[in-house]
């Protein structure tokens, strides 16, 4: 019996990176994995990763930045499953900005729209699903999101209030059963932390800064989420767990 | 025609992945903020997008300035 039978979990930004192994984790421990992204081709290929390994999944194609798509995601999950137990909010974007008076206002609002908006409306539509059964909500943040992100402060404000979100959401839904927590990763080796380094030279150099002597690996995030989302972190919400290595701390 | 806007953008989603992502599965978005003409927002919906779609993660910051310079010739003979 696998750590979510029968679960059915929504994962955004699941094409690639943390999302597509958060994924396959879950669908391996039993849940029905409803995979949200608006990159369709890699959203497919994971879909079908979990299907050849004898899980099943549903992909949908869903921009988190747009209202009715997000409805639309989170009926369909519905009217596939049944029912509704888990909601990880993964998907974000990564845009490198200049100083705070050279960032535009399409980057701000690109960065903003997904990272933070995107959270809310999957929110606003997924929790009144789970407000009779319980259930358990993952956001995930950035270390940007607890100190100064010197690559984006677009960034760093969104993920900022992603713990925000959570920890309001934590308080206005304990009733209901519904527990909010929040992950912060550091360094990740993924399509979208090696591209948000700006070169591979920048990429390697941050690995070996890292007290860990290594980069994170998606599936580490993964096991994280596995723990929040199962029914043995009952009596945990309202929190944040750093995942870096130990690299914030030495700071 | 200096197609400054559509210049910006394209080097900026070659050296950026993140905006690279946002204009490659979001560039109505991109498009509905910009002051792009009719022809060059075709030009980015129908020429840069698929080129996009095939660049290595990320563009070394050598490659940078071939890479821009080719797809903004791109673009630029779509926009007129």
């Amino acid at each position: 019996m696998g750590r979510l039978e029968d679960k059915v979990v929504i994962i955004t930004g699941a094409a690639t990176g943390i999302g597509r192994a958060t994924a396959q984790l879950f669908a391996s421990e039993g849940a029905k994995v409803v995979a949200a992204d608006r990159n369709v081709s890699d959203g497919e290929k994971t879909v079908s990763a979990i299907k050849e390994a004898g899980g099943e999944a549903l992909f949908i194609d869903t921009d988190v930045s747009k209202a009715a798509e997000v409805e639309n995601m989170v009926e369909q999950a519905i009217s596939a499953y049944g029912k509704l137990d888990v909601l990880v909010n993964n998907a974000g974007v990564l845009i490198r900005t200049s100083k705070m008076h050279e960032v535009s206002e399409l980057e701000w609002d690109l960065t903003l729209n997904t990272d933070l908006k995107g959270v809310f409306l999957c929110c606003k539509y997924a929790v009144p699903r789970m407000m009779d059964s319980g259930g358990s909500v993952i956001n995930v943040s950035s270390t940007s999101g607890i100190r100064a992100s010197l690559i984006s402060s677009s960034y760093g404000a969104a993920k900022a209030g992603v713990i925000s979100l959570t920890q309001t959401a934590s308080q206005e839904y304990a009733e209901n059963r519904i527990r909010f927590n929040t992950i912060i990763p550091g360094i990740i080796d993924s399509p979208q932390s090696r591209g948000s380094t700006g070169s591979t030279e920048e990429f390697e150099r941050r690995v070996k800064e890292n007290p860990a002597g290594r980069v994170g690996f998606p599936e580490d995030v993964a096991q994280m989420m596995l723990f929040l989302a199962s029914d043995e972190s009952s009596y945990v919400s309202g929190a944040s767990f750093v995942i870096d290595g130990g690299r914030t701390v030495g700071f | 025609m200096s197609h400054r806007e559509l210049r910006d953008i394209i080097d900026k989603a070659v050296a950026d992945y993140g905006f690279r992502l946002a204009v490659m599965h979001g560039v109505e978005d991109v498009i509905a903020a910009s002051d792009l003409s009719e022809k060059e927002s075709d030009a980015l919906r129908e020429v840069i997008v698929p080129e996009l779609k095939e660049l290595p993660d990320p563009v070394e910051p050598a490659d940078r300035p071939s890479v821009q310079a080719r797809l903004a010739d791109l673009a630029f003979r779509g926009a007129g």
